[in-house]
């Protein structure tokens, strides 16, 4: 009878979030259940239950040695973002306003944004070397076409009227730009930036574990080679959720910089 | 004031093989604060003509003077108003209506002045800080209108202002731009598909042909300034409309490219 009242003073908003809660809870605990189920019956050497992976990782986060791991992969991800960004940004708004230039580069960056660039990664290894500026080149690779590509659609999808209404008012190129041009082409160019940077934290993992073993990738690399799963996953998690908070962030300021305009 | 002497107009395709006569000779003399409507089907070079006067386009042969002075690109006496309005999304209703005068270079307090002034003036009181999304269609043309008045031209270009609006708001700013023309006259290109708009607006109806873009007649509208009450009622009014319809008839039939050409006597 009491819970009857109760209920019928939520509103039905109300009660659908509640519902919500209760499946996503169900949900994680399913796979979790799976997780440790799976890991006790099928693990060994290679797998690890739920349970040692939790413990595995409250030790790690408690080390130095991750937060040693995390600085030295996320120097080369920063270096190789911010990179790919400053070349990227330009690059695309060139071709975006030159339309000669683009029917020539068209075919190469989209090869560039198709190509798996950890096909690349042995190539930059023997030419450059296995050091920062090998690991900076590979986040460089990752972010760097899909940063231009859509920085160019930014302004092509521009409305040309835009363009045509600014010149009857006798707006100069610079003017163009500032006005016109740039802002427009924001919601396309922080899409492109966010992609590139999830792009960028691929990166920084899957050269150091594919190559360079140091940082994130070399604690993985060690962790598995001692057949210590539950170490190797801890690290993963520690990965993962670090790309939740970047992305999180990202998106963020995403929004907040292009309320006018629907993510892309 | 506006002189357009046998104006042409050639685009022609990449390896220049192919050449469409967009405007062949116009002449056209448009009178200091005359309201001129350029009539016709699509093709015939309506909208081309009006961005020449802009300084948009560049033109081949003939010249295009106004005041006596060649036109070699865009410039403050001249405004353009826009089909599709051409505003800035990113930008509230006082930045889009101030764009002009902050490339002019104004300052913000002269700019915001001018433009709470031009937002009473079209009837926008109460949405300066929206954004051209809250806006219909309707309240985003009078926003375009009020920029192109905020910089004082001597001319108004209009490319079919209203023709991306349902019936009922074009009637409502066909008004509107009539009375704000009575107070203020300028001297005014009305680029429109509709006849009756045409009539109602203008003081003369230049018909043009398509293919190439020639002028075919320019119609006196007999209707004085202020235009009387019921002028619309009058059969003159009723008879210049069909007279106008007959020939742009003719121009559809002749040119037998009809498929997308619906000319509606009420516009």
């Amino acid at each position: 009878m009491g819970l009857q009242t109760a209920t019928s003073k939520l509103t039905s908003e109300q009660i659908d979030n509640r519902w919500k809660w209760a499946l996503r809870i169900a949900f994680y605990l399913v796979l979790i259940g799976l997780w440790e189920w799976f890991g006790r019956t099928h693990g060994g050497l290679l797998f690890a239950p739920f349970s040692e992976t939790f413990v595995a990782w409250l030790k790690l986060i408690s080390s130095a040695e991750i937060y040693k791991a995390l600085w030295i992969s996320n120097q080369a991800m920063l270096l190789g973002f911010g990179a790919s960004v400053i070349a990227g940004i330009p690059l695309g708004l060139l071709l975006g306003r030159l339309q000669v230039m683009e029917r020539f580069s068209d075919v190469y960056l989209n090869i560039l944004i198709v190509t798996p660039m950890a096909a690349l990664i042995p190539l930059i290894i023997v030419g450059i070397g296995i050091g920062v500026l090998s690991r900076v080149l590979v986040v460089f690779l990752f972010a760097f076409p899909i940063i231009t590509v859509n920085t160019r659609a930014g302004l092509k999808n521009l409305d040309p009227t835009l363009i045509e209404m600014a010149r009857s008012f006798g707006a100069s190129e610079v003017q163009l730009w500032r006005k016109i041009l740039l802002p427009g082409a924001t919601p396309a160019m922080m899409a492109g930036i966010r992609l590139g940077l999830g792009r960028s934290l691929s990166g920084m993992v899957v050269v150091e574990l594919l190559l360079v073993a140091v940082g994130l990738g070399a604690l993985i690399l060690n962790a598995m080679g001692f057949f210590q799963p539950a170490r190797a996953y801890a690290v993963i998690i520690v990965i993962i959720i670090e790309v939740m908070i970047v992305m999180g962030i990202a998106g963020r300021v995403e929004k907040r910089l292009v309320s006018w305009k629907p993510r892309l | 004031m506006i002189e357009i002497s046998n104006c042409t107009k050639i685009y022609s395709s990449h390896d220049g093989s192919n050449q469409v006569e967009a405007l062949d000779s116009i002449n056209l003399s448009v009178k200091e604060k005359e309201f001129v409507a350029l009539l016709g089907p699509s093709g015939c070079g309506k909208t081309t003509l009006l961005k020449i006067v802009g300084g948009l386009i560049p033109w081949d042969k003939g010249s295009v003077t106004i005041k006596g002075k060649q036109v070699t690109g865009p410039g403050s006496d001249r405004a353009v108003v826009f089909q599709n309005f051409a505003l800035m999304p990113w930008a509230d209703i006082k930045t889009n209506i101030a764009f002009g005068l902050e490339l002019q270079g104004k300052s913000k307090a002269e700019r915001e002045a001018r433009a709470i002034q031009l937002i009473e003036a079209v009837g926008l009181k109460g949405f300066e800080d929206r954004y051209p999304r809250h806006l219909s269609g309707g309240m985003q043309q009078r926003v375009g209108l009020a920029r192109a008045l905020a910089v004082n031209p001597e001319t108004l270009l209009m490319d079919e202002p209203f023709g991306a609006l349902d019936a009922q708001t074009r009637r409502l700013m066909q008004e509107d731009l009539l009375r704000l023309h009575e107070q203020e006259p300028k001297t005014v290109i009305f680029v429109t598909h509709g006849m009756d708009e045409a009539v109602r607006m203008a003081d003369r109806v230049v018909l043009m042909t398509a293919r190439p873009g020639r002028v075919k007649e320019i119609i006196e509208v007999p209707f004085g300034r202020p235009r009387p009450k019921d002028f619309d009622k009058d059969p003159a009014f009723i008879e210049l409309i069909d007279y106008l319809w007959d020939v742009l008839k003719t121009m559809q039939v002749l040119d037998g490219t009809t498929e997308n050409e619906t000319f509606s006597k009420e516009s």
